[in-house]
C-alpha cells in the first residue's frame, strides 16, 4: 500500500537535513582551525591521516605540537599556498546527499559532517561546586579568588550551543540535529540502517574511505 | 563555562577561597555569544585582572563586581551557601578550571585547549574510520 504520510515525512527529513547541512557546512568549511589542524597532522603523518590510525603517532603529534607551531601555520597561510591547495583538493570531490541537484556537498563536507555529528554525541559529566572548590583548595594553599562562570539558566535555555563552544560560531537547531542524529547517523549496522533504506545521504562510511584514499593519492604531489 | 543549577545541599566555602558567583542564582543568567570568548582568536589579548583592580572593583561595588555586564557577588571564606551542580561533558575544550595569577596572560591555556581539540578530533576520526 502506498504510504503518502511516510513519503511526506521522508521528504521533510530530506529537506530539513539538506538545509541543515548547507547552513552548517557553510560555516564549518570555513573553520580555519580545523583546516590547520588537519593539515598539520597530514604534514607529520601523511600516510595515516585518512587511512589508518596509529595511536603512538597521534600521541607523539599531540605531545610535540605547541601553540607557537599552530600560530606559525596560521601566520603562513597567506604566503604558503599548501594549506589552500590541500583544502581545495579535498573540496573538489562532490557527493550528492539528496535532491535537488543543487544540494551538492563535497567530500570535505562529508568529513566535517562525520566529525561534527559525532562530536555532539557526548558524555555528560556532573560536578558539584563544593568538590571543585575542595580540589582547588588542596592544590593551592594561598588565598585564592575563584570565579564561577556557569550558565545557571540550564542547558536547554542557554543560547550558546555546543558547536559554538567548540568551534566558534555555529548557531544550530539542537532539537533538529539531535533527532537527525538519532534517525540517521547513530547506527550500529550500516546495512540495516535508515541510511541504507532511505538514502537521505547517499553514502556510507566505506565509500567515504575509498574516496578519502583516492584524495590522498591525488594530493601527494602538493606536499 | 558550565551549565548548572542550585541543589538543596549546603557547604561552607573553604578558608582560603574567595568565591565569586553570579548574583542571579537559580534564575536566568544566560550566556550570550557576545561575551563568549573564542580561545584561538581572542584570548591572546586578554589578561586576568590585576590584584589592585579586582580589590578596587569589590570595594567600589560594595561586595559585587561586574564581569562582562553581569553582576557577581563576592563571598567570604567560611560563608555557608547552597551547592551547585555543574553540568559539562567530556571534550568540552573551554570547560574546567584554569589557575591563573593576577595580570596573567592569556586568560585560557590556549595550548592546552589546542591539544585537547586535536586529541578529540583525531579520536573521533579513529572512531569513524
Amino acid at each position: 500500500m502506498y504510504d503518502s504520510t511516510s513519503e511526506n515525512s521522508h521528504n521533510i527529513i530530506i529537506s530539513n537535513s539538506n538545509q541543515y547541512s548547507k547552513d552548517n557546512f557553510n560555516y564549518l568549511s570555513k573553520s580555519i582551525d580545523i583546516q590547520i589542524l588537519l593539515y598539520m597532522f597530514y604534514i607529520n603523518y601523511p600516510e595515516i591521516l585518512y587511512t589508518k590510525y596509529d595511536l603512538n603517532n597521534i600521541y607523539n603529534f599531540i605531545s610535540n605540537i605547541d601553540y607557537e607551531q599552530f600560530k606559525y601555520f596560521k601566520l603562513n597561510i597567506m604566503t604558503d599556498n599548501c594549506l589552500k591547495l590541500f583544502i581545495n583538493e579535498i573540496k573538489k570531490y562532490k557527493i550528492n546527499i539528496g535532491m535537488p541537484a543543487n544540494d551538492i556537498l563535497t567530500n570535505y563536507n562529508i568529513l566535517l559532517f562525520l566529525f561534527f555529528n559525532k562530536l555532539i554525541k557526548k558524555d555528560i559529566e556532573k560536578i558539584k561546586l563544593l568538590d571543585k572548590l575542595n580540589e582547588i583548595n588542596k592544590t593551592i594553599n594561598k588565598p585564592t579568588f575563584v570565579i564561577l562562570y556557569a550558565c545557571q539558566g540550564g542547558k536547554s535555555m542557554c543560547i550558546i550551543n555546543d558547536f559554538y563552544r567548540r568551534f566558534q560560531g555555529i548557531d544550530d537547531d539542537t532539537d533538529f540535529i539531535n533527532k537527525f542524529i538519532k534517525d540517521i547517523i547513530d547506527i550500529k549496522n550500516p546495512d540495516a540502517s535508515i541510511l541504507y533504506n532511505t538514502p537521505i545521504i547517499s553514502i556510507n562510511i566505506y565509500s567515504v574511505i575509498n574516496l578519502i584514499d583516492d584524495i590522498k593519492k591525488r594530493i601527494q604531489h602538493l606536499i | 563555562m558550565y551549565h548548572g543549577g542550585l541543589i538543596e545541599e549546603t557547604f561552607i566555602i573553604p578558608a582560603n577561597i574567595i568565591l565569586i558567583l553570579s548574583d542571579c542564582c537559580g534564575s536566568g543568567n544566560y550566556a550570550k555569544q557576545t561575551v563568549w570568548y573564542k580561545p584561538f582568536t581572542e584570548l591572546d589579548l586578554l589578561n586576568t585582572p590585576t590584584k589592585f583592580d579586582i580589590i578596587d572593583d569589590i570595594r567600589e561595588g560594595n561586595g559585587k563586581i561586574n564581569i562582562d555586564g553581569q553582576k557577581y557577588n563576592v563571598l567570604k571564606p567560611g560563608s555557608n551557601i547552597c551547592d551547585f551542580e555543574l553540568e559539562t561533558f567530556k571534550d568540552n575544550f573551554a570547560t574546567g578550571h584554569h589557575i591563573k595569577k593576577f595580570d596573567d596572560t592569556p586568560f585560557y591555556d590556549t595550548e592546552l585547549i589546542l591539544k585537547n581539540k586535536i586529541k578529540f578530533i583525531l579520536r573521533k576520526l579513529k572512531e569513524i574510520v
